[in-house]
């Protein structure tokens, strides 16, 4: 199970700090959200009947929500996403217009309800299914499904602003 | 745009990334003989490790072992006590946070113990390292008659061994990798408000002090 806890950290480490992040609302608190799962999944006898990486991400979510409620958080307020990557040569990986574009979108996403924003993170960086999400979030699967779309209708209505 | 575009789109965005020492600390753990269940889990003649809850443990560590020295010079005056009890703060001197191992004693004890603890501590005689976890269990089976944990900082006003207890129990559930994350048990466990930005000018959290001054924040 441990090496397969440490596995499941290698492939989906940053969907799962995001997700932390998005959560409890701090870098810091994220990390710890992280840690504690991991620690708790560590010591647990429990055996996980579906899959291992849902299994982490739900624990890593309720570690995240019990330190956000310790603190009465539920806003983000740290941004889910990294500087802009850089190219070799120093200038911007990508055109002054798309990196607005993707500026927009990363604001966007960050400004999206909680509750779609972690979707979201679920479904585009983690890649789950969306029945493992609902499973995750305790959420029926039309809601998911619903929310899901509803959130994408939202970012690309920022997005069309954007261009428009 | 469809959908699969825009979610193209979303993936191809940097997620932040945790820092190292999350990576570190999980490295740990995945690698670790032993859980974390115990509040020391360093092991004598390893490496110092730089994390926010090992720092942590080490300093609170080195407090008992320091208010411990205290209580011992100040109760019985014994120099062979004392020299035992100093071999004990030194021990945890050798550490991230030792430094601190007789700021707790004479803090607690008062002005007259200050002396023999610092020597105590100076004394550094590191050969007869030990596991941490018998600085903690010696400590208490050599107090006098007072649990140690009782007698913290008294001087603050603060709530007598509230501090090291909680955050103790803090790292031995694993909860306690930062000061937030400290910080948020502790205000759950006391029901008292804790303002992170405010909270070094609080008498009160005099404890907190003693990290900050550990890693220079």
């Amino acid at each position: 199970m441990r090496s397969e806890l440490e596995q499941v950290y290698r492939t989906h480490r940053r969907s799962l700090f995001a997700l932390a992040l998005s959560i409890a609302g701090s870098s810091e608190l994220a990390e710890d959200a992280v840690h504690d799962a991991f620690v708790r999944l560590m010591k647990s006898s429990a055996v996980p009947t579906g899959r291992l990486d849902s299994y982490v991400f739900a624990a890593v979510r309720n570690s995240a929500l019990d330190i956000g409620r310790r603190l009465q958080r539920s806003q983000s307020t740290t941004s889910l996403f990294g500087e802009p990557e850089i190219a070799a040569d120093g200038e911007p990986a990508c055109s002054l217009e798309r990196a607005e574009e993707n500026n927009q979108l990363r604001q966007a996403i960050d400004s999206l309800e909680p509750a779609s924003r972690e979707i979201v993170i679920l479904r585009t960086f983690a890649e789950l299914p969306m029945s493992e999400i609902s499973q995750i979030t305790g959420t029926p699967l039309k809601t998911v499904e619903t929310r899901y779309r509803r959130a994408l209708f939202v970012l690309e209505e920022r997005l069309r602003g954007h261009v428009g | 745009m469809n959908i699969e575009q825009l979610e193209q789109k979303i993936r191809s965005l940097p997620l932040r990334t945790p820092s190292s020492d999350l990576d570190e600390s999980l490295a740990e753990l995945f690698h670790s003989e032993n859980l974390p269940t115990t509040s020391v889990p360093v092991q004598s003649g390893s490496k110092p490790v730089q994390s926010g809850t090992h720092r942590f443990v080490w300093i609170a560590a080195s407090l008992l072992a320091g208010l411990v020295a205290g209580f011992v010079i100040g109760s019985q005056q014994s120099d062979g006590l004392s020299a035992q009890a100093g071999g004990l703060s030194a021990q945890a001197g050798g550490q991230p946070g030792g430094q601190f191992a007789g700021s707790g004693g004479t803090g607690s004890r008062g002005p007259e113990n200050q002396g023999l603890t610092g020597a105590a501590m100076g004394a550094e005689s590191l050969e007869d390292r030990r596991n941490p976890t018998e600085i903690a269990s010696n400590g208490a089976s050599t107090g006098v008659g007072r649990d140690p944990q009782t007698a913290i900082f008294p001087e603050t006003g603060f709530a007598e061994g509230i501090p090291t207890s909680i955050f103790l129990e803090a790292e031995k559930r694993g909860i306690a990798r930062t000061a937030a994350a400290r910080a948020a048990f502790w205000q759950e466990k006391t029901g008292e408000s804790f303002d992170v930005r405010s909270h070094l000018a609080d008498g009160r959290f005099d404890f907190c002090r003693l990290c900050h001054l550990a890693d220079g924040s």
